[in-house]
């Protein structure tokens, strides 16, 4: 796998974009933020994973117009991400925690919507509709620095979007959330995505990206190391055979016809009833094998791949990437 | 949804309506944190201090118009208490947002950057220049008779003073990180140490020119430095020049600080 130099992009969205980047690279002094990225985002949600210092904080403060690039260009709807005109259409949910603390919920959203332009009367109803999405209608009169951490990330959420930007980009949005308000907040990504939005979203959190995101983009040292969806990303890592454990009656009958199958590059025997299998070309082998078991009519009661998430496919690219 | 438009729908950038409407809310959220603000109730004690050092002294001295000019106005008001507001208004104008991180919330909105600078200006001059005549009034008629002929003689370099000092320490709040700091070393160094220095050293001093313009303005009362040494060091320049070097300063300070402001990345925010 060559990850580091040449980024994977399995589905490059390049019609209806809302943001691009083209041959971005952003130096602090002698430390490189980002290196030479590319990248486009269209709606849909997309995830943005890496470890600490990979350059994720980087990218979404290009996206936010609050850096500048060294080289290369950040456009979001066709205009240069720090102009104003830009501005327009980002929703911007920074991580950090800080607001103007003296006031409400209520009134710091509806402050953000007149700062956006609006006039009184539409500053008011968009903070409703905002603070709504987020469920806070009901909780907004009192002061912000009488939150929880979960419901001022709620409020940062509702100022993002009190304008109704096009792309919406939240760093870390689901931290200090409690698992309902996760859920909560993730039907409101995908709410903004179906009304044809674009959500960029950073998390540690990489399971929850595995439910969330349509396509994720792995980062690692200031660059790109992959992006797709986890399926596509997944099926393109070759040296990581992907993990299956498959449970039947017929195990070893079974187990015996699938070793010659040319996408099977291993079988573990656990028990009787019982055993694993490395597959390459995944989707292949699951239409294959599919039509298998029909075919032969072999009882199987139990089938799941246990790497194919976002926590495995990050190992595996980071694994790589340390490598190169 | 609303049926309000939609970003994607509205143009793409803020209508001169909309902009303005933004601007004056920016303006009055400014002027409302900045008024109810610790620096207030410092620059408050201090007056208080002012006024009652102030009212003690002519109850004590001949209070004439000149001599408490000379002896409280001059010290106590030109060359400290508006500075001290100057500082606190407009090195925390845009300082404060940065120090206490909710300076993002400006810079993701859809207002230009110069246009937020220019407008933390006028809500850091408007409380400067509002606190510092306000005060000066006070003084002044504490000290009675007296005081009313020396409001009208400090009345314009007030104003004056307050635009140079103002734009000179919001710049140095937009430009540094700990801008208070900084502007109270200058204000210590730059206008009270060098301020005093005999010889054409003290010029750069924006108190110099404020002097020159109370000295001017008041020359009915044969108003000057106390002493005949510092009378023929001070070296004046006349109220017109002086007048004109606080605008142009002021004028090429707020262009330099909105274009600092415009092209700083504050990665100091999260």
């Amino acid at each position: 796998m060559s990850a580091p130099e040449s980024p994977r992009t399995a589905s490059p969205a390049t019609a209806g974009a809302v943001a691009e980047l083209r041959s971005v690279t952003k130096w602090y002094g002698p430390v490189i933020g980002v290196n030479d990225l590319d990248l486009t985002i269209g709606p849909g949600i997309t995830g943005l994973l890496g470890p600490n210092g990979a350059g994720k904080t980087t990218l979404i403060k290009l996206l936010a117009g609050l850096l500048h690039p060294s080289l290369g260009k950040v456009t979001v709807s066709g205009r240069s991400a720090a102009s104003s005109a830009a501005k327009e259409h980002i929703g911007y949910c920074p991580d950090v925690d800080a607001f103007y603390e003296e006031m409400s919920g209520r009134r710091f959203v509806r402050t953000m919507a007149r700062l956006h332009g609006m006039s009184k009367s539409e500053a008011k109803e968009r903070a409703e509709i905002a603070l709504a999405e987020v469920g806070m209608t009901d909780r907004a009169d009192r002061r912000l620095r009488g939150y929880s951490k979960g419901m001022r990330q709620r409020i940062k959420l509702a100022q993002a979007l009190v304008h109704d930007p096009a792309m919406l980009i939240v760093d870390e949005p689901l931290n200090g959330v409690d698992p309902v308000g996760r859920r909560e907040l993730m039907e409101l990504f995908r709410g903004f995505r179906d009304r044809g939005k674009a959500v960029l979203v950073s998390s540690h959190i990489l399971h929850e990206m595995d439910a969330l995101a349509e396509r994720v983009i792995f980062m690692g040292r200031g660059r790109i190391l992959a992006s797709g969806t986890l399926a596509e990303i997944r099926e393109m890592l070759d040296e990581h055979p992907l993990h299956v454990r498959l449970r039947s009656s017929q195990a070893r009958e079974l187990a015996a016809q699938l070793i010659r199958w040319e996408d099977v590059k291993g079988i573990e025997l656990r028990d009787e009833e019982e055993f694993s299998l490395e597959v390459r070309r995944p989707d292949a082998f699951f239409q294959r094998l599919g039509d298998f078991v029909v075919a032969e009519s072999i009882d199987v009661s139990a089938l799941e791949t246990t790497d194919a998430s976002a926590e495995a496919v990050f190992d595996y690219i980071m694994s790589s990437a340390a490598r190169a | 949804m609303s049926s309000e438009k939609t970003a994607s729908e509205r143009p793409s950038a803020l209508q001169p309506s909309a902009l303005f409407s933004a601007c004056v809310h920016l303006l009055r959220l400014t002027l409302s944190r900045q008024f109810w603000s610790r620096q207030t109730v410092v620059g408050l004690a201090l007056s208080l201090l002012c006024v009652m050092i102030t009212f003690a002294w002519t109850l004590h001295r001949d209070p004439s118009s000149k001599r408490l000019i000379e002896m409280m106005l001059v010290p106590a008001f030109l060359a400290f208490l508006m500075p001290v507001f100057a500082i606190c208004y407009g090195a925390s104008a845009v300082g404060g947002d940065r120090e206490d991180r909710t300076l993002i919330y400006l810079l993701i909105t859809s207002i230009p950057r110069p246009l937020i600078y220019l407008t933390k200006f006028i809500a850091a001059w408007l409380l400067a220049t509002g606190w510092s005549v306000g005060v000066l009034w006070v003084l002044c008629t504490v000290a009675g008779q007296p005081g009313n002929e020396a409001f009208d003689v400090f009345l314009l370099p007030t104003v004056f003073g307050c635009t140079a000092y103002v734009s000179l320490f919001l710049l140095v709040g937009a430009a540094f990180r700990h801008g208070t700091i900084i502007s109270l070393a200058y204000w210590f160094f730059l206008e009270v140490l060098f301020g005093n220095m005999p010889g054409i050293v003290k010029r750069i001093s924006v108190a110099f020119h404020t002097r020159c313009m109370v000295y001017e303005s008041g020359s009915a009362l044969e108003l000057g430095p106390a002493g005949r040494v510092a009378r023929e060091m001070f070296l004046p320049v006349s109220g017109e020049t002086a007048r004109t070097v606080i605008l142009i300063s002021s004028a090429i300070l707020l262009a330099a600080g909105m274009l600092i402001f415009s092209r700083r990345e504050y990665r100091d925010l999260s």
